[in-house]
C-alpha cells in the first residue's frame, strides 16, 4: 500500500513540472517614471515609410519606453493616435516590384481609413508623446507655429499654442526629448539647397541650418521648462544625418559599362567630352574633366554650386576655338559649374529616380535632348546631391556635407552641455549611429543600415521601422540605467514587425 | 510475437526523445532510470545489452524479452537579463525514449542479445510566434537517434564476463527556425532542414565479481557520427525573394560521443544494494554546427555556429531493495554537469547543470513476468547564459520529469 502513496507522489511532481525562474525585478533608481513624457520630432512621433500612421505611432519608441517603464512604477502613457493605418497627410510607402522587376518605394494603395486624421484632438489629451513630425528645435517656442504644422495643429489648444506650452500642460515626472535634428536634416535631405542661418533670424523655409544662436536660446528654453517642476530626463543628441540610407543608397558611381542603355555611349560622350577636357585643363581645373570608363562603373555628372562659375570663361575659349556662339553659350551655360560625382558626395535617395533620364524642364527651355541625360550629359541638380569637399584646381572647395556635419557637431554640443548643467542623462545617438554603420546584432537578427535589407530604417531611408525604433529605445534605456542607476529591461526588438515584402 | 510487433512499431512512430546533460538520453531500463541512471556494476536485468554487454551473460537466463519506455515531461524557460522585459518558454511535446531487448542463452558461457534503444536525441519547441525572441536561432528541433545493436557476451570464469555488440544507428533531425522577413499580410518566413542519416559504432563491457560484496563494471560505447549528405531545405518566404532561398538540398555533420562508464556495486546486506557509478562523455568532439547548402545565394550561405563542447563527467549514486520476495524498490540520484561552456549558449539545446532525483519498483508478477515502473525529476541550475555571436543574454532553467513503465518476459 505503501507504493500507491509513492505513485500518487510522482504524480503530483509530474503535474508541477515548470521552472522556478523568475525574472529580477526592475528598478527605477535615481529617476521616477511615474509621468513620463516624451518630446521631439517626427522620431517621437513614430513616423516612417514617408508618413505618420497609426501602428506607426503605437510602436513608437516612447511607447516601448514606457512599456518598459512601467516594469518599475511608470505610470499609463497616451499617444495621440491617428484613426488609421494609411498614413496622413501623405500616403505611407509600401515595398512594390517595379516593371522591370525590382523591389521599390511605392505609395500605399489599400484601404483608406485617413478620415477625422486632421481633427484637433486637444481635449483628449494631455499627452505622454507630443513628437510633432518636422519641428525644428527653434520651432519649440514660436506662437504660430502650428498654423503650418497640420501635426502640430492638432494637438495645442489654440493655433497660437506653443509646442511647448502643450507638451507641458501636465508636468511630468520624467522626459526625453529629441529634438535638433531637423535644424539640420531638412537642408541636407534638400540637397543643401538652403543656406546655413546665424543670429536671431527664424527661417520658416525648413531647408536651412538653424541658426546655432537661436538653436542655443530655443534648447535652453525648452529644457529649462521642463525642469523647473524639478522632473529628470534624457537628452538625445542629433545623429549625423549623413550616415543614413536616404543618403547612402544611391552610389556616386552608378553607371554601369556593362548596361547596354548607357555602355554604346560612351565612346561618343568621351569623344564630345574631350573638346570640353581640354577647356577645364586650359581653365586649370583638370580635376574638372568628364571622363566615363569603358568598363566598370563611371561617377555621376553632378552641379556643385560651391565651384567657381566658368560660365562665361568656357564660352569665350570654345567660341575662340570656333564653336557657334549658341553652342559656345549652352556649353558654358551647361557645364560651367559642374564636375564628376566623387565618393565623397552623396545622392539623395529620390535622385534614383532621375539618373540617367532625360531631364524634361531642361529640354522644354531648349536644351537639345542628347545635352539633358541627367547625371550623364545634363549636370545632376543641387537638389539631388549634398556635396562633398572637392579640390578644385588650386582650390579646396568645402561642401555641403561639411556644413551639415559642423552645424551637427555644434548642436550636439549645446545638448551635451545642457545635460551636463541639469544632471540629466545624455543619450549620444550620434556615436550609436555611427557604430551601427558595422552592423549589430539582437537573438541572432543582423541589422545594418543599409536601405530596405539592413531592416533598421524604413522606406523613407530617414526614419526607423518599428524594429529600428527599438534598438533607439534599447540605447535610451542603456544611457537611463547607466546616468540614474536604474534597471529597467531592454525591448525585445523581435516583437516588433519589420518591413513587408511583395 | 505478431502482437508485440506492431507495439515497437507504434513506438518507433511516436517517438521523440530527450534529455539528459546535452542530447543523451539515459534512458535505457527501468531499474536503471530508477537509481539514478547507474547501471554498469550491477547484472539484474537484460537491459545490460545497453548498460554494459560484458554483464549480458550474467543476467540473461534461457530466452528473455524486455520493453520499457519513458514518457519525458520538460520545460524550459528563458529570461533576459539583467532585467527581464521579455521571457520565452519551450512548449514541448511529451518524448517517448523506448527501448526492446531480447536475449538468448546459447550455453552457459554464451548469451546472445538484440537491443532497440534510443541513446540520444532532443526536442526542443521554443514557438514561432513573436512571444519568443528567440525564434530566428531556432523555433523547433527535433532529434532523433535509434540504435540497433546485436550483442554477443562470454562468461569467462566464475566471477569475470566480457561482451560486444555491434551499434547500427539511425539518426534524424527536423529543424525550423524563423527567417526575419514578412510577407504582406505580416507572416514571417521560416526555414526548414529535415535530414537523415546511418551510421554504425560499437558498445562492449566487462563485468567482475570481486568478492561476495562487490562488483565491478566497466563499459564502453564508441562515438557514432551521423553524415547527412542530402537533407531537405526548404524556406517559405515572401515571394519577391523566392529567388533569394531556393529550395535545395544540405549536409551536415552532428556527433553521438562516445560515452565510457565505470562502477562498483557493494552490497550492504541481503536486502540493500548500493551502486556509484561515473560516466565519462566525450562532448568534446561536438566543434561546431555547420550546414552546407547544394544552393547558396547572397542570402542563403553556408553557416558555422561554433558549439565547443566540452567533456563531461557524471556522477551517480543508487540504491536498491529487495523489499520482499516479489517487490524491489529503488531510488538514487546524479550529478549531470552541462557540456556547454559559458559563452556558447545555444537555444536549441537549453542546457545547464542538473542534479536528478529518481526513484521506482519492479514486482514480480510471476517467474516469468515482472513489471517495472519508474520515475525521474530534475530542475537544473539557474544559469546565466550568453552568446556574442548571436547577441543573446538571459538566463534559462529547464525542469523535466519522465514517468517510465516496463515490462520483462522470460519464455
Amino acid at each position: 500500500m505503501k507504493h500507491i502513496y509513492l505513485l500518487g507522489a510522482s504524480l503530483l511532481v509530474l503535474a508541477s513540472c515548470k521552472p522556478n525562474l523568475e525574472p529580477t525585478k526592475p528598478t527605477s533608481g535615481d529617476a521616477n517614471f511615474t509621468s513620463y513624457v516624451a518630446i521631439g520630432n517626427s522620431l517621437t512621433a513614430g513616423y516612417a515609410d514617408g508618413t505618420l500612421y497609426r501602428s506607426g505611432q503605437i510602436n513608437s519608441y516612447p511607447n516601448m519606453l514606457a512599456e518598459m517603464f512601467a516594469f518599475a512604477g511608470g505610470g499609463d502613457f497616451k499617444q495621440p493616435l491617428l484613426p488609421g493605418d494609411a498614413g496622413w497627410p501623405s500616403l505611407k510607402y509600401v515595398l512594390g516590384v517595379s516593371s522591370t522587376g525590382s523591389l521599390g518605394p511605392t505609395a500605399y494603395s489599400g484601404t483608406m481609413d485617413t478620415a477625422g486624421s486632421g481633427t484637433n484632438v486637444y481635449a483628449a489629451g494631455p499627452y505622454n508623446n507630443v513628437g510633432i513630425p518636422g519641428i525644428r528645435c527653434i520651432d519649440y517656442i514660436m506662437p504660430g507655429y502650428a498654423t503650418a504644422n497640420p501635426y502640430a495643429a492638432r494637438l495645442v489648444n489654440s493655433p497660437m499654442q506653443t509646442a511647448l506650452a502643450m507638451a507641458t500642460s501636465k508636468p511630468a515626472t520624467f522626459y526625453t526629448v529629441w529634438l535638433g535634428a531637423n535644424d539640420v536634416l531638412g537642408y541636407a535631405t534638400g540637397g543643401g539647397v538652403g543656406t546655413v542661418n546665424t543670429g536671431v533670424t527664424y527661417p520658416t523655409a525648413t531647408n536651412n541650418i538653424s541658426s546655432t544662436t537661436l538653436f542655443g536660446f530655443c534648447y535652453d528654453s525648452v529644457v529649462n521648462n521642463l525642469a523647473r517642476t524639478g522632473a529628470k530626463g534624457a537628452l538625445i543628441n542629433i545623429p549625423d544625418v549623413t550616415s543614413i540610407p536616404y543618403f547612402t543608397t544611391v552610389p556616386y558611381n552608378p553607371l554601369n559599362a556593362a548596361d547596354p542603355n548607357f555602355g554604346p555611349q560612351i565612346a561618343t560622350l568621351n569623344a564630345q567630352f574631350a573638346q570640353l577636357n581640354q577647356v577645364f585643363t586650359a581653365l586649370g581645373k583638370p580635376e574638372r574633366k568628364i571622363i566615363f570608363n569603358t568598363t566598370g562603373l563611371s561617377p555621376l555628372l553632378i552641379k556643385d554650386k560651391n565651384l567657381t562659375d566658368l560660365s562665361a570663361q568656357m564660352t569665350t575659349v570654345l567660341t575662340a576655338a570656333g564653336l557657334p556662339a549658341a553652342q559656345a553659350t549652352l556649353y558654358g551655360q551647361l557645364y560651367g559649374q559642374c564636375r564628376q560625382a566623387t565618393a565623397a558626395d552623396l545622392m539623395v535617395l529620390p535622385s534614383s529616380s532621375v539618373i540617367a533620364k532625360p531631364n524634361a524642364t531642361a529640354i522644354a527651355a531648349g536644351v537639345p535632348q542628347q545635352l539633358a541625360i541627367n547625371g550623364v550629359t545634363y549636370p545632376l541638380e543641387d537638389r539631388f546631391v549634398l556635396t562633398g569637399d572637392f579640390k578644385d584646381g588650386t582650390s579646396n572647395v568645402s561642401g555641403e556635407i561639411a556644413l551639415a556635419k559642423t552645424a551637427t557637431a555644434a548642436f550636439n554640443a549645446i545638448i551635451a552641455a545642457k545635460a551636463q548643467a541639469k544632471g540629466w542623462a545624455l543619450v549620444d545617438m550620434n556615436k550609436f549611429f555611427a557604430s551601427l554603420q558595422a552592423g549589430m546584432k539582437f537573438n541572432g537578427v543582423t541589422f545594418g543600415v543599409s536601405f530596405v535589407s539592413g531592416g533598421l530604417f524604413s522606406l523613407d531611408g530617414v526614419h526607423g521601422t518599428q524594429r529600428g525604433y527599438a534598438v533607439v529605445a534599447n540605447e535610451i534605456i542603456r544611457a537611463i540605467n547607466l546616468h540614474y542607476g536604474s534597471t529597467i529591461p531592454v525591448v525585445d526588438v523581435n516583437k516588433y514587425p519589420g518591413i513587408k515584402f511583395p | 510475437m505478431k502482437r508485440k510487433l506492431s507495439i515497437i512499431t507504434s513506438l518507433l512512430l511516436s517517438s521523440s526523445v530527450v534529455f539528459a546533460g546535452g542530447f543523451q538520453v539515459n534512458m535505457q531500463g527501468v531499474r536503471q532510470v530508477a537509481m539514478g541512471g547507474s547501471s554498469t556494476a550491477l547484472a539484474y536485468d537484460i537491459a545490460s545489452i545497453f548498460y554494459n554487454p560484458g554483464a549480458l551473460a550474467k543476467t540473461a537466463k534461457g530466452t528473455q524479452v524486455y520493453l520499457s519506455a519513458n514518457g519525458i515531461f520538460a520545460k524550459t524557460t528563458f529570461v533576459s537579463t539583467p532585467t527581464a522585459g521579455y521571457t520565452s518558454q519551450t512548449d514541448n511535446p511529451m518524448s517517448t525514449p523506448f527501448n526492446l531487448y531480447l536475449s538468448h542463452k546459447l550455453n552457459d558461457k554464451i548469451a546472445l542479445g538484440f537491443g532497440v534503444y534510443t541513446p540520444f536525441g532532443s526536442t526542443v519547441n521554443w514557438g514561432n510566434t513573436n512571444a519568443n525572441s528567440l525564434r530566428y536561432l531556432i523555433e523547433k528541433i527535433e532529434l532523433r537517434n535509434i540504435n540497433f545493436q546485436p550483442t554477443i557476451s562470454y562468461q569467462v570464469n566464475d566471477k569475470v564476463s566480457i561482451g560486444a555488440g555491434l551499434v547500427y544507428a539511425t539518426g534524424s533531425v527536423v529543424l525550423e527556425k524563423g527567417i526575419p522577413l514578412f510577407d504582406p499580410n505580416g507572416k514571417e518566413g521560416v526555414g526548414r532542414l529535415e535530414g537523415k542519416a546511418n551510421s554504425i559504432g560499437f558498445n562492449m563491457g566487462v563485468h567482475a565479481q570481486l568478492n561476495d560484496r562487490l562488483t565491478l563494471g566497466v563499459s564502453y560505447r564508441s562515438q557514432v557520427r551521423f553524415d547527412i549528405t542530402s537533407g531537405d531545405a526548404t524556406f517559405t518566404v515572401p515571394s519577391s525573394l523566392a529567388a533569394n532561398f531556393p529550395t535545395t538540398t544540405f549536409s551536415a555533420s552532428l556527433p553521438m560521443p562516445q560515452v565510457a562508464s565505470l562502477g562498483l556495486g557493494y552490497k550492504v546486506n541481503n536486502k540493500l544494494t548500493l551502486q556509484g557509478e561515473m560516466n565519462f562523455v566525450g562532448w568534446e568532439s561536438y566543434k561546431s554546427l555547420d550546414f552546407t547548402y547544394a544552393k547558396t545565394t547572397t542570402t542563403l550561405m553556408n553557416s558555422t555556429s561554433a558549439r565547443n563542447w566540452e567533456n563531461v563527467f557524471i556522477f551517480r549514486l543508487g540504491a536498491h531493495y529487495q523489499y520482499n520476495d516479489r517487490l524491489e524498490l529503488m531510488a538514487g540520484i546524479a550529478r549531470d554537469p552541462s557540456p556547454v561552456k559559458d559563452g556558447y549558449f545555444s537555444p536549441e539545446t537549453p542546457d545547464a547543470n542538473r542534479f536528478l532525483t529518481t526513484a521506482g519498483l519492479v514486482y514480480k508478477v510471476s517467474d516469468k513476468i515482472n513489471l517495472m515502473a519508474s520515475y525521474y525529476y530534475t530542475q537544473t541550475d539557474q544559469r546565466e547564459v550568453y552568446n556574442n555571436a548571436d547577441a543573446v543574454k538571459g538566463k534559462i532553467q529547464t525542469a523535466a520529469v519522465a514517468g517510465g513503465i516496463g515490462v520483462s518476459y522470460k519464455f
